[in-house]
């Protein structure tokens, strides 16, 4: 491989992280990957929560095939497994989608990536070849990579590679104060495009943000997408998100409101959480589209 | 052979064998002999070798504290690659993951993930030596 191919699939990777679990990482991730293939690109999911894989369940991917914890376990050749889910598309979409989910259903597989992963046996350094390699046969234009909220080793290897990374964060003491910490870890100081998507906010009918959050943050109205002054010129001014000025992440000017939809979020045909298969003139939606939006300029598209 | 007595083929045997005892033992002698020359002189290289890589690595740190950059350009445009590529450079010789972790204080697998890419990108070259793998810069892409 060309030392520029490889510089250019590591413009093309991007990572999604969070400071703690329940953020709707997995569901913003997702819901970005086939917004970006409806947009023509050819698009790469890799869910590497080996822990509490999702990607299977919002794309109602069937269980028996091999995934990315048989990569890691080193049962397969090089490659890491990728499928073409581009059916889940709507006609007439020009993009491809791929997904490589993660074990769910075989306990051994689990135990036995869950003794590597302990002791950190795997074997890390085969990821990026294998990476680039199913980025270049599939001829992806955009990698999304769906990551354990944790300081696993393995978060290191999707650190290292991105020059684009995704944080999503709830609003509140537990979710800011582990995002100060992350933000303060060189491995994410170094990366150089950082994006802070704040998610799951609430609000009354007034557009006022709910109890669990309006401590620290929204005393003042929210007004998402067409507001007299941006989200994030708001949020920023809050006492607990002013902290992060300085930690070189910038605040993306909207928020994803809690949603009704993703937190009713069934299995089989009953997929409201997926972009692709609803009506697109709610406010996920919206957001959604706007990030895409946002992504692709960031990486130069 | 045939008019010997069986006496003295016996003797002749006998002979035979402590000659072949005695080449046998030689050898052994001149192996051993040899071995330590052999081992002498690895130690001489190595110990010249390592002084020499010492020299090397105190030469750039010192030319770099005084504002001299000493490496060559490899136009890398990620800069954790290519901090990660000069860290290597410095170890002339090469260098484990762990090595080059502790210098730039990064974790082993972000290194190791780093080392790996610039594996690919033929700026770096591997190699196992025992359990160790080591990483060594490659100057010329060519």
């Amino acid at each position: 491989m060309e030392a520029a191919d490889i510089e250019s699939f590591r413009k093309k990777i991007i990572v999604v992280y969070s400071p703690g679990g329940g953020t709707g990482k997995s569901e913003i991730a997702a819901n970005l990957a086939c917004c970006l293939a409806q947009r023509g690109l050819r698009t790469w999911i890799l869910d590497t929560n080996t822990f509490a894989p999702a990607q299977d369940i919002i794309f109602g991917f069937p269980p028996g095939r091999k995934t990315f914890s048989d990569f890691l376990l080193g049962t397969l050749d090089s490659a890491i497994p990728c499928y073409d889910i581009s059916d889940l598309l709507e006609s007439g979409d020009a993009g491809y989608l791929f997904l490589t989910p993660c074990n769910r259903a075989d306990p051994d597989i689990r135990f036995s990536l869950y003794e590597h992963l302990a002791s950190n046996t795997i074997p890390y350094g085969n990821i990026p070849a294998a990476l680039f390699q199913g980025m270049r046969i599939n001829e992806i234009d955009l990698l999304i990579i769906d990551t354990f909220s944790s300081f696993e080793p393995i978060n290191e290897v999707w650190l290292s590679l991105t020059e684009c990374l995704m944080v999503i964060s709830r609003i509140n003491d537990i979710d800011l104060e582990n995002l100060k910490l992350m933000l303060s870890d060189d491995h994410i100081i170094d990366i150089e495009h950082k994006l802070l998507i704040f998610s799951n906010v609430q609000l009354d009918e007034e557009r006022r943000a709910l109890a669990d959050v309006d401590n620290h943050v929204m005393s003042r109205q929210i007004e998402d997408g067409q507001s007299r002054a941006s989200l994030a010129e708001y949020l920023i001014q809050a006492p607990m998100i002013s902290g992060l000025r300085g930690a070189g992440i910038e605040i993306y000017e909207r928020a994803f409101l809690y949603s009704e939809a993703l937190a009713t979020f069934g299995y089989g045909n009953n997929r409201k959480g997926l972009f692709v298969q609803q009506k697109h003139n709610d406010q996920f939606s919206a957001t959604i589209e706007h990030l895409a939006d946002t992504i692709l300029r960031r990486i130069g598209r | 052979m045939q008019s010997d007595s069986p006496i003295q083929h016996l003797r002749k045997i006998e002979d035979l064998i402590k000659r072949m005892e005695d080449l046998s033992s030689h050898i052994d002698r001149f192996q051993q002999i040899s071995n330590a020359q052999i081992t002498e002189l690895r130690q001489e290289c190595d110990a010249i070798l390592a002084e020499a890589k010492q020299d090397y690595h105190a030469l750039i740190i010192a030319a770099e504290k005084m504002g001299q950059d000493l490496a060559p350009d490899i136009a890398l445009g990620d800069q954790r690659l290519n901090n990660t590529w000069l860290a290597l450079y410095r170890h002339h010789g090469g260098a484990t993951a762990e090595e080059i972790a502790q210098d730039l204080k990064r974790h082993r697998t972000t290194v190791s993930t780093n080392l790996n890419t610039l594996v690919l990108m033929n700026l770096a070259k591997k190699e196992r030596v025992g359990h160790e793998v080591y990483y060594t810069a490659v100057l010329n892409k060519e």
